[in-house]
């Protein structure tokens, strides 16, 4: 019933650590072939070295993806060494976290552009390969913040937002094409607890999220599970 | 999910009898429950025959004590439930203005405080073992607008609230409660001349089961709370 990931191409951006890292580690352990992509070569490279010495196959290319012309790159540069893209992971986010009245300018537009400029910018570049090859999967990873408000979040929250009904939008426009498209929202930021405690097992971790990806990915064919909230269950004495 | 037993209301048949499979495959004692005994019977005869242990009791989620007497009897006899599927579900197919009062009572009895009372039967033994997981099978409708569909949306929109507000209340006791949200799944819910006309477009009952044993396997630190999940091939 479920698609086996191996042979599949992704890219994932923002990968050169965190999250980012994490998804890439891990679809390529599936098999996958990974183009990471980042901002700065230098979390890159080891990444690539990372995945490379696991026996994984992964190129990276340096990309912003809030500018349109890196996007364009990273896309052909993929498509140019494994041939087409099966899976777009869009993973890069930036968030600052401070009050309106205290926030500038700079911050919302640096968020606005790589929150959701970005992601549309990526998309709007693998949907017509994916149409193309009528099959594709689109992950999106939002943010249980794209669901909730809380104080000093309205920026990021609003991304969020936005990047959730983006995904709902784009979700019923190209699933007659069998492309998925999967909405993840982590709990990292937990408005309904003033304990933000440091405690490993209280807070997501990136392997976590990875996992989600690949439980998105492994799903039966006839099925799009287009949201998914985690949170850690939080259970101090497990 | 080797030994551990799993509580399936509604399992005679559609999604829940193929979650009772699927657990049955993974090594799991699964526990059929429903109104419709020659079903259950059949049902669990099959899981059986292909070497899984599966046993079957009456229960109609609408009374408190049938409830009651078969959580207890599954203790008794079987052990304690390590995993509550909430799958028992009804509906009408009809505009508010053509809903009886009969109607919308079947339903939220059904739905909402069926899922409430078995809930409410295993919560106090999962919350002293630190230990137990709660699926509810909810449905796109919890959060999407249909004709037709006014009580059976109630219900289920109240079902999902009702998990939202028990998730917060217990998850620190290492209870997880997971709801899963399907649009459309070919089941007997749907009369045949619909099943006929949507069926390249609906999901399979396989497909949520699937969906829902991947979810009650992830880590226990990891609470996947909510899934929605639509069919590919585009709403009826």
């Amino acid at each position: 019933m479920s698609e086996s990931l191996a042979g599949k191409t992704a890219i994932v951006t923002g990968s050169s650590k965190g999250i980012g890292k994490a998804i890439a580690l891990s679809l390529a352990r599936s098999g996958v072939k990974v183009t990471l992509a980042a901002r700065h070569r230098e979390g890159l490279d080891p990444a690539e070295k990372e995945i490379r010495d696991n026996g994984g196959q992964c190129i990276a290319v340096r990309a912003d993806i809030s500018e349109e012309a890196d996007v364009a790159r990273l896309i052909e540069t993929s498509t140019k060494a494994f041939g087409t893209v099966d899976i777009l992971v869009n993973n890069a986010g930036h968030g600052i976290f401070s009050k309106v009245a205290d926030s500038s300018v700079e911050e919302f537009d640096g968020m606005m552009k790589v929150n959701l400029r970005g992601v549309y910018l990526c998309c709007k570049a693998v949907i017509p390969i994916m149409t193309q090859q009528k099959s594709g999967a689109i992950i999106n990873i939002a943010s249980l913040a794209g669901k909730n408000s809380f104080v000093g979040g309205a920026i990021y929250s609003a991304t969020k937002w936005g990047l959730i009904g983006f995904s709902r939008s784009l979700m019923l426009e190209v699933r007659d094409s069998n492309i998925r498209v999967v909405s993840i929202c982590p709990g990292s930021v937990n408005t309904s607890f003033s304990d933000h405690s440091k405690d490993s097992e209280k807070i997501i971790q990136p392997q976590d999220v990875a996992d989600t990806v690949l439980f998105a990915l492994s799903m039966p064919a006839r099925s799009n599970v287009s949201e998914i909230d985690i949170r850690p269950t939080i259970n101090p004495r497990s | 999910m080797s030994k551990s037993i799993v509580w399936i209301t509604g399992a005679s048949r559609g999604i829940g009898a193929a979650i009772a499979s699927a657990f049955a495959a993974e090594g799991a004692h699964v526990i059929l429950t429903g109104r419709d005994v020659p079903a259950l019977q059949k049902k669990s005869r099959e899981i059986q025959d292909l070497g899984g242990e599966a046993s079957w009791l009456r229960c109609d989620v609408q009374l408190e004590r049938s409830v009651n007497i078969t959580r207890k009897t599954i203790s008794k006899k079987f052990g304690k439930v390590d995993v509550l599927i909430n799958n028992a579900g009804v509906t009408y197919f009809k505009p508010f203005e053509k809903t009886t009062v009969r109607d919308f009572d079947h339903v939220l009895a059904t739905n909402l405080r069926g899922v409430f009372l078995t809930e409410k039967s295993v919560l106090r033994a999962m919350m002293k073992r630190k230990n137990g997981v709660i699926v509810n099978i909810l449905s796109v409708s919890a959060i999407t607008t249909f004709r037709n569909s006014s009580a059976y949306s109630a219900s289920k929109a109240g079902a999902l609230a009702l998990s939202r507000g028990l998730r917060a209340e217990v998850r620190r006791s290492g209870v997880r409660v997971i709801d899963i949200l399907p649009g459309a799944v070919e089941t007997n819910m749907w009369d045949r001349k619909e099943r006929k006309k949507y069926h390249a477009k609906m999901m399979q009952p396989e497909d949520v089961a699937e969906i829902v044993v991947a979810a009650v396997r992830s880590p226990k630190r990891l609470l996947t709370e909510e899934i929605v999940l639509r069919p590919i091939a585009g709403d009826l």
